[in-house]
């Protein structure tokens, strides 16, 4: 601007897109989400009254079915928020008539749901008070004394996190550890060694995740549907889920490994990178007595969930804990309520919610009774069937979502097919994190992505060999692991 | 002149090019019997008309903006008459018929200041009928050097102004259509030396009126450097864009806006022009094309060559008591038409723009010009379809309507990606 042109007001500054397609187009586009809904609604409000339901089904177990499919769309296409359509579907199991609203919305006090609050509350304390970062930055910095051992530090680093916090929060808190280790040793987009780092963030965290029950919501999410479904004659406590899923998490970890290895690094001295994180350690101060403090009642937490969890309870050890943190000072209420996922603890209460309704109406064995092929008669190869879906479905819609989905319908079959409920329930638990292949699949591959190294194809190519490599570790698990365990 | 002074009294079209240009007396007990006082001698903004004027609404909803001031207006033939409170236009022939006419109150927006800066209304814009131009600023850089435009009269007897606040421009607005049928707001400014054609100038003011009014907004302006621009004067609320070429000859256009001539150049104008046609709405890109100031087969040309672009050719008659008389300059050559020239023009406007199928909705009731709406008067006779949408399209209901939906245009088509850099 010359110095004679006015100045203008004070005002937004914005950037603008225009869109030139037709505008029919454009208004069919923009409204696409609103017209399906309106569409969606219209069926699901059209078959719950006009249509009679099937034999073999009461009308309460037909008006359930009809919310799960409602649910499985809105789950599947996001045309609604995850917990929004959980609420939703509690919401309409009383509004239908299918059970009492009080019993309904009862679901909600689960167990599990307050241990995934309890889980949620720990993580977001460690992520507040910094312990996370620094654990993370002093372990990379410890271990990555070359190339190679600094993607073995990255990869296993994330795979021991998401053992005791949420995958995702993993990902997010490593992230930028990576983006400073790219940016110290110069890194280009096409570099080997920042695609390698890449790839063993998103590859850690998945794996790691699939350990424990802490990996994720999906597995304390598949233990309540498991107990709800079988009138908590059936559970997994905190090991066990550990021990059923063991071999696999290994044969996942050895493949990483090796495709890591593959990635040959461009670059043989790591001193800058790690004088870099020496730096970041540096910055962070020492160790403060609040961080300290969250240390101690982490190891305590994990100890007793491992322990005593079949006993007092996950959930209850979990609660307890928080109240530790907070006796202690190490965090504020407001920490905590910031960094909480809310939607996350609201999705769980619905689907336990709909999945009890499909239990109790019969409408789950109803369904899986006519979808299953009777070919697939055999426990194993029915597993396996359902294993391949799981793996399917949760490379494009969240994997808690694939568990709401699924586990119900599997669950009813159990009993007609001889198979313990637990396996059923690791069977679809397990594939649901394979989220290998696509960056909408979990948050670890987009953040992975989000480095710029790995592309979306390299992402998908090697993604497809974990995914293989990971149907082979579950037929393991199916075949071989579990029957010698005496869980098939 | 040939056609019957008959003729042209029965003619709204003809009416208003006659009354335009060669002004309308208003003398006796017609004078004193006028709503309001004429402020004869008031300035206004040169480019729009001015506060002195007369403003009619002729057969057929035709809104005339009529220059009354005697000195003006002597020679006209034109006579305003009144029966009580009805008005009438007739011509000094012997046996001239009436033709009925509504003569709109004076505004009393000229008598006003605005609250904040104390600006009479009357130096910012100007109001007559259904129509509102306003200009923040009339700082323009080419005014006090040798590239002024030629007919330019900005600043001749209006004080220069700059950006001024925003409240100012919002008050205009809720002034004038407090007393007027106002449905678009006309936003003009200059050459302010910038690469944006004074987009960023404009903004606040857009977003403002849009945020207060259900109203549609035109802006007048320069083409700025690259398109860019052209999509954020879409996207941050203007419904319509003008760059006025005025001139189709590329040498006249040179010696007349020497300054947009030589800054911007008439490829750029084509250019934003044809730009600007693929972001506004059908009927929202305009460019006026002074008739008078070249062959008459010049501006034909020109006429044909935006309408196929897209472009609604807008054909201002040249007036010289409008703006800067040119009269005086020796090396401006004059090529007045005459009243059949005119109309034929106007008719092969009209077909034009409905052969290109144009929008012309949102260049209707320019009080001050011939509008390609109103070259339809000159087409002859129309369907009862296209009567009854232009009548719906004028009503208040219509009015409203069209700023609704080219607002919802808008949501449609302009997506918000992010802030730009300070
Ligand atoms: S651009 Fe030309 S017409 Fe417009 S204000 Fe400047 S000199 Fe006058």
């Amino acid at each position: 601007m010359t110095p004679d042109a006015p100045e203008p007001p004070e005002g937004r500054r914005v950037r603008y897109e225009i869109d030139r397609r037709p505008l029919t187009l454009v208004l069919l586009s923009r409204l696409r989400g609103q017209i399906m809904l309106a569409a969606l609604f219209g069926v699901f409000a059209a078959v719950t009254t006009a249509v009679a339901p099937p034999e073999g089904l009461s009308a309460a177990g037909w008006k359930t079915l009809c919310i799960f499919a409602l649910c499985a769309v809105l789950w599947a296409t996001s045309l609604l928020p995850l917990a929004m359509t959980s609420l939703l579907a509690m919401c309409l199991v009383p509004l239908l008539g299918v059970m009492p609203a009080e019993q309904a919305y009862g679901y909600f006090g689960s167990k599990v749901v307050f241990f995934i609050l309890g889980a949620l509350m720990l993580a977001a304390a460690m992520a507040r008070t910094g312990l996370s970062t620094r654990v993370a930055t002093v372990v990379v910095r410890r271990f990555g004394k070359t190339p190679r051992r600094l993607v073995a530090a990255v990869f296993l680093l994330c795979a021991a996190g998401s053992c005791v916090m949420s995958e995702h929060a993993v990902a997010a808190m490593v992230l930028p550890i990576i983006v400073d280790l790219g940016r110290a040793l110069r890194l280009e987009g096409r570099s080997l060694l920042g695609k390698a780092l890449a790839f063993a963030l998103a590859w850690g965290c998945i794996i790691g995740g699939s350990l424990t029950v802490l990996g994720g919501g999906r597995g304390p999410l598949a233990i309540a549907i498991l107990e709800e479904a079988t009138g908590r004659a059936s559970s997994i406590g905190f090991l066990e889920y550990s021990l059923f899923a063991l071999p696999m998490v290994l044969i996942l970890l050895a493949t990483g490994a090796v495709l890591l290895y593959r990635l040959r690094p461009e670059i043989a001295d790591t001193s800058v990178a790690l004088q870099a994180l020496e730096e970041r350690i540096r910055a962070m101060g020492k160790a403060t007595g609040r961080e300290r403090a969250l240390a101690l009642v982490m190891v305590v937490t994990v100890g007793a969930w491992a322990l005593a969890g079949h006993e007092l309870g996950l959930d209850t050890i979990a609660i307890i804990a928080c109240a530790a943190l907070f006796a202690l000072r190490v965090v504020t209420w407001r920490e905590i309520e910031d960094g909480l996922g809310w939607g996350i603890i609201l999705m769980y209460g619905g689907a336990i919610a709909l999945s009890a309704a499909m239990s109790s109406t019969g409408a789950g064995a109803w369904i899986t009774a006519r979808l299953v092929p009777a070919t697939f008669d055999a426990p194993e190869v029915l597993l396996l069937s359902l294993c391949v879906v799981a793996m399917v479905l949760t490379e494009l819609m969240s994997n808690s979502a694939v568990v709401a989905l699924l586990l119900p319908p599997t669950l009813a079959l159990c009993q007609t097919h001889g198979i313990d409920p637990r396996a059923a329930t690791m069977a679809i638990v397990l594939p649901t994190n394979f989220a290998f292949m696509l960056p909408i699949a979990t948050p670890a591959t987009a953040l992975a992505m989000s480095t710029g190294y790995p592309t979306s194809s390299e992402i998908a190519r090697k993604g497809f060999i974990l995914d293989v490599f990971g149907f082979a570790a579950v037929a393991f698990l199916v075949f071989v692991y579990w029957p010698l365990i005496g869980l098939l | 002149m040939t056609l019957a002074v008959a003729q042209i009294l029965a003619h709204p079209g003809f009416l208003k090019l006659e009354l335009m240009r060669r002004g309308l007396r208003v003398e006796g007990d017609s004078l004193a019997a006028l709503p309001g006082t004429p402020r004869f001698g008031a300035t206004g903004h040169a480019l729009f008309g001015s506060a002195g004027d007369l403003d009619l609404e002729l057969p057929r909803g035709t809104f005339a903006t009529v220059p009354i001031e005697p000195r003006l207006v002597e020679r006209s033939p034109y006579r305003l008459v009144h029966d009580g409170d009805v008005w009438a236009v007739t011509a000094d022939a012997a046996d001239a018929p009436r033709t009925r006419v509504k003569v709109v109150p004076p505004s009393s927006f000229f008598a006003q200041r605005t609250a904040e800066s104390g600006v009479p209304f009357g130096q910012i814009g100007t109001v007559h009928g259904p129509y509102l131009a306003l200009s923040p600023t009339n700082r323009c850089q080419f005014l006090a050097t040798s590239d002024r435009c030629r007919f330019c009269g900005v600043g001749q007897k209006v004080a220069a102004h700059d950006a001024l606040p925003v409240d100012d421009i919002v008050e205009a607005v809720r002034v004038a259509r407090a007393e007027h049928d106002v449905n678009m707001v006309h936003l003009s400014v200059g050459w302010l030396g910038t690469d944006d054609g004074g987009v960023q100038v404009l903004e606040p003011y857009i977003a403002a009126i849009k945020r207060h009014f259900d109203i549609l907004v035109a802006v007048d302006a320069l083409p700025p450097k690259d398109d860019g621009w052209i999509d954020r004067t879409y996207g941050m609320g203007a419904d319509a864009i003008s760059y006025n070429l005025e001139l189709w000859d590329p040498a006249l256009f040179a010696q007349i806006c020497p300054g947009p001539a030589r800054v911007i150049g008439r490829e750029r104008f084509l250019e934003a022009l044809g730009y600007a046609t693929t972001v506004f709405p059908s009927g929202g890109v305009n460019c006026h094309l002074i008739v008078g100031l070249e062959p008459l087969a010049s501006t034909r040309a020109g006429m044909e060559a935006l309408a196929r672009m897209g472009v609604v050719p807008v054909l201002p008659v040249y007036r010289p008591f409008k703006g800067r008389d040119l009269r005086a300059d020796g090396d401006v050559a004059r090529f007045e038409p005459t009243l059949e020239e005119l109309r034929d023009l106007y008719r092969d406007l009209h077909r034009a723009v409905r052969r290109e199928k144009l929008g012309l909705g949102l260049v209707r009731d320019l009080a001050t010009v011939t509008t390609p709406v109103e070259a339809r008067l000159f087409s002859g006779p129309e369907g009862l379809f296209r009567r009854l949408g232009h009548r719906l399209s004028g009503t208040r209901f219509g009015r409203r309507t069209s700023a609704r939906l080219s607002d919802l245009r808008r949501a449609l088509r302009v997506r918000e990606v992010g802030l730009l850099d300070p």
